[in-house]
């Protein structure tokens, strides 16, 4: 599904990212783990291009995404996305929030993108805020609202930056339980995040990434219970 | 006294004539402003330096200049008046200089506006596949003119002013009716005094309003 090879990205001077090569199969659910600054973020939006690759190869679904012929634009709407700071447009209400990208992008009828958009709302549990500005919401609702603007381009993939980090704890779970549905549901997604539980529980790999390199990838139980690389070894034990 | 009351509907005469002119500066004003703000904030180096030079050149120098270069100086080269015609160039020629003088301050209140809106709006936009074209329209604008409704009624209350400066000109406006009245009837105090207070009501009036909008904006913060 996706295909990234010898990954690199610099800021000007600071070289971020060193060289990742990874794979993500079809249905799969990778979790990325590492400390602050290790370039999780980067990656992930190395992805969707959201970053330019410095150097490398990112292949999506078939499509050369490094390939600067790609465009960028029409590959975009098959790689959804879901920030840390949830980015829902502001001067739109949720149901708009939602149908924009149906009907100005993929030029949808309004009918049948509200449809969509309702289906969705309702599968995140939140039905009965359509109306509502995004600011009237909690972090918790924005975020499934995110997802769901999200799912309303029909991704084949989904990126998560670190989907609860901003949140109350108290509100963790129900966007965790989202997410987890959609796993479920077969859906491919990378997720970045500081929830060694959750990863574990929903990741079917999970990559450790510090300063840059990938340093170990496997099955969360193999991670996190018998971690091979010093590195991975001492970030667990300070985070589990 | 009675010299105002004669004469208040030729004064009004005028009013309407500076509103027309007003109206029409300031729409043309946001187009030329937000023409120039993208082009200044595009990547292309040329479009940048041209807008650059648009602006500078626009607040650099005084209007009254400017109107006179544009009606005057320019038909002492080109054949101006006889495209246009002898009534109608310099009309149209002092709305549009007018309008680019605005549209020079206007431009930098789009821009600020546009750059005011929260970049993770812009890659949200992208990450549901929208280009840079439609993340424009659909987003960063309709937020950005929000917040710039404000600064641009304040905007349009100053062009209402500098369309006083169309009367040395030759243009009809309430100033240029307010002189002919005083040639006629001597009384340049009261006259004069009633031309200032219609401009600082309407003037006035207009920026309490972008006072308020400031205020409304402030509180609800969408
Ligand atoms: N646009 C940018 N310009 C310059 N430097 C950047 C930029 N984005 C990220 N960086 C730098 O790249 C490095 C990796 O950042 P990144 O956000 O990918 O880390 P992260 O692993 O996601 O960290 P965190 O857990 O804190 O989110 C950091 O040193 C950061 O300062
Ligand atoms: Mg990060």
């Amino acid at each position: 599904m996706i295909n990234v090879e010898n990954l690199r990205k610099s800021f000007g001077k600071l070289d971020v990212l060193k060289g990742i090569s990874t794979e993500i199969r079809h249905q799969e659910v990778v979790v990325v783990i590492g400390p602050s600054g290790s370039g999780k973020s980067t990656f992930l939006r190395c992805l969707n291009g959201l970053e330019e690759a410095t150097s490398g190869k990112i292949e999506i679904d078939g499509v050369e995404l490094t390939n600067p012929k790609t465009n960028i634009h029409e590959l975009r709407q098959h790689v959804g996305m879901c920030f840390q700071q949830f980015n829902l447009f502001r001067h739109l209400n949720i149901l708009q929030n939602i149908t924009i990208g149906p009907m100005k992008v993929l030029n949808k009828s309004k009918e049948e993108s509200e449809q969509l958009a309702r289906q969705l709302l309702k599968r995140v549990g939140l039905g009965d805020k359509e109306q509502n500005y995004p600011d009237e919401l909690s972090g918790g609702q924005q975020q499934r609202v995110a997802i769901a603007r999200a799912l309303a381009m029909k991704p084949k993939v989904m990126l998560f930056d670190e989907p609860t980090s901003a949140l109350d704890p108290e509100m963790v779970g129900e966007v965790l339980n989202v997410i987890g549905d959609l796993a479920e549901d077969g859906m491919t997604m990378v997720i970045v995040t500081h929830e060694m539980g959750f990863a574990r529980k929903v990741g079917d790999r999970v990559i450790f990434m510090d300063e840059g390199y990938l340093i170990e990838e496997g099955p969360p139980a193999e991670i996190f219970n018998n971690p091979q690389e010093k590195r991975t070894q001492s970030f667990l034990a300070k985070v589990l | 006294m009675q010299a105002v009351l004669d004469n208040l509907p030729q004064l009004l005469e005028g009013l309407k004539f500076t509103l027309y002119y007003s109206i029409a500066a300031i729409i043309l004003a946001v187009i030329f402003g937000l023409i120039a703000a993208l082009m200044k904030l595009s990547k292309s180096k040329i479009l940048k330096g041209l807008a650059t030079v648009y602006i500078e050149v626009f607040r650099s120098t005084p209007l009254l200049v400017q109107l006179f270069f544009i009606v005057f100086g320019l038909t002492g080269v080109l054949p101006l008046n006889e495209w246009f015609g002898q009534r109608a160039y310099p009309i149209i020629a002092a709305t549009i200089t007018l309008a680019l003088h605005e549209g020079a301050y206007i431009s930098e209140i789009i821009r600020a506006g546009i750059l005011g809106v929260d970049r993770g709006q812009k890659e949200a936009a992208a990450s549901i596949g929208m280009t840079e074209y439609k993340t424009m329209r659909y987003i960063v604008l309709p937020q950005a003119f929000k917040r710039m409704i404000p600064p641009l009624v304040n905007q349009s209350a100053q062009t209402i002013k500098d369309t006083s400066l169309l009367a040395p000109i030759g243009i009809i406006d309430l100033v240029y009716r307010g002189q002919i009245i005083i040639s006629a009837t001597f009384e340049p105090f009261s006259i004069w005094l009633v031309i200032a207070i219609i401009y600082f009501t309407i003037i006035f009036a207009i920026s309490q309003f972008a006072g308020y909008l400031e205020r409304r904006m402030q509180l609800d913060k969408r």
